[in-house]
């Protein structure tokens, strides 16, 4: 049994839907700017990545609109892409066979807001009856489960930002288990004070307030990650299911592996990411010597970074240097736990361009690594790994492949 | 704050609230529950909570959807 991408739904600060996506990452377009969603003053973080151009109208059922929060909206949305980028109606899959998985790391907290305000100025009476539902984790699954008529197993996964990987290994052992289809991925919208001053405390968000220099990996100047919104929502089918209603399989998911290595203790990350890429090559019947692309966490603390180039050392030993490695969420933001799945969709495009994104604004890297920079770099990219870290210890690697030439009629 | 309501603006309030778009021919139509028109019971108790707050209408009236707006209405104009 293998996993297969079938389909993308990408809703980023770089751009809506894959055909703007993938043109403004290939060229290192950087899409941060200073908040709009809210007045930054006075809190201290101004750079972030934002969607602008994004309305639900047309996407979401106006009395879906009402009862839910922007970060549903995108994954209501990106669900719709994906469905049509895999040309797959779901009505034509066994009802109990169809299932969505999503990560999410603030749930609905602009609606949130909104009602807590409310609350302070004019008491409990003056609290909608959808705050009940719309702030909650699993409010995008429910809707996208609902609007498509997916009836197969379903859940969500608030495991910080690494759940943005982890949700595809949930994925895959559903169809293991007999599934033929999942929607899979994490949307956020996490710009309102009350959630972003919930992370000020970790100091780990840019309080640099040039989009130019806000967010830069692997250098000298890194001094935190700028947050971003969006994410995507991929359709991930059984190999036998798509390959029998002759779909394209965009990528095959080969092999995942998870580690955790406790709160803030970023020097424990090295190990811990070395430990779940390892798992997730061994899961996938390749070793460290087949990864063509890696696509990295990139958080931006200086520790956090100097354990991620030590887990890539301790990787590839002596070929370290001559292994693409690439951020291109320096462009537009980390996203939560929609960061991840965004990498496992740009990977994908990838894998299908022959390109490998670059690092935007990144110039000059601190560590012996060949980080990708400038413009795109063309490469015949077979296998690609992908690393995620949470802000609170979770570490998680997710290897992609090329599929195999089709070959039509055999096992 | 009148507890009176006209046809049109009760579409546009239960609209506004839920998002289902009501007509004011859909609102004075006794065969038409809330039910029928899309509105659940979360919805319903939405654009009860906001008559009560913002047009008079006493805390203690409760309706299911399975009611017709035009209860609603008539309860809002005293011609119950």
């Amino acid at each position: 049994m293998k996993a297969v991408v079938t389909g993308l739904g990408v809703i980023a600060p770089s751009g809506i839907g894959v055909e703007r996506f993938w043109p403004a990452v290939r060229d290192g377009h950087v899409a941060l700017a200073t908040v709009r969603r809210y007045e930054p003053n006075p809190y201290p973080v101004r750079v972030v990545g934002e969607v602008r151009g994004f309305g639900p109208d047309g996407w979401v059922d106006p009395r879906v609109v009402v009862q839910t929060d922007r970060f549903t909206h995108f994954a209501v949305a990106a669900t719709t892409m994906a469905l049509d980028d895999a040309g797959l109606d779901p009505a034509t899959v066994p009802p109990f066979g169809f299932g969505v998985v999503t990560a999410s790391y603030a749930g609905g907290v602009e609606f949130g807001q909104r009602e807590i305000e409310r609350l302070w100025d004019g008491g409990p009476e003056h609290v909608g009856p959808y705050q009940s539902i719309a702030w909650f984790y699993a409010a995008s699954t429910g809707q996208v489960s609902i609007g498509n008529g997916l009836r197969g197993p379903s859940g969500v996964l608030v495991a910080d930002e690494a759940g943005g990987l982890d949700v595809f290994a949930v994925a895959d052992g559903e169809l293991c288990r007999g599934a033929s289809a999942m929607v899979v991925g994490g949307t956020e919208a996490p710009f309102c004070p009350f959630s972003m001053c919930c992370q000020l405390g970790l100091g780990l968000l840019s309080t640099n307030e040039d989009p130019a220099t806000a967010y830069l990996p692997f250098t000298a100047h890194a001094a935190g990650f700028a947050p971003a919104e969006g994410g995507a929502m991929l359709v991930v089918e059984d190999e036998r299911a798509a390959s029998d209603r002759g779909a394209n399989a965009r990528a095959v998911i080969a092999g995942y592996g998870s580690t955790y290595t406790g709160t803030r203790c970023f020097d424990r990350s090295a190990e811990g990411l070395l430990r779940a890429a390892e798992t997730a090559l061994a899961d996938s019947d390749l070793d460290a010597g087949d990864v063509d692309v890696v696509f990295l966490d990139a958080l931006a603390d200086q520790r956090a970074d100097a354990a991620e180039a030590e887990a890539l050392r301790l990787l590839f030993g002596d070929r370290t240097d001559r292994v693409p490695v690439t951020a291109p969420k320096s462009g537009y933001g980390r996203c939560y736990a929609g960061a991840a799945v965004l990498d496992v969709a740009t990977a994908v495009l990838a894998i299908e361009h022959g390109a490998v994104p670059p690092t935007p604004g990144v110039h000059d890297c601190r560590f012996d690594l060949d980080l990708v920079t400038g413009t795109a770099r063309r490469a015949d990219i077979r296998s690609a790994l992908v690393l995620s870290r949470g802000q609170h210890g979770g570490n998680s690697a997710l290897v992609l492949r090329r599929p195999d030439p089709i070959t039509r009629g055999g096992e | 704050m009148s507890a009176h309501l006209s046809p049109d603006e009760l579409a546009a309030l239960i609209s506004r609230c839920t998002g289902v778009t009501v007509t004011a021919e859909q609102v004075t139509d006794p065969h038409h529950t809330f039910d029928d028109l899309g509105v659940d019971s979360l919805g319903l108790m939405g654009v009860l909570g906001e008559l009560q707050r913002n047009h008079g209408m006493p805390r203690d009236v409760d309706m299911q959807p399975d009611r017709s707006p035009r209860e609603l209405l008539s309860l809002l104009t005293g011609r119950a």
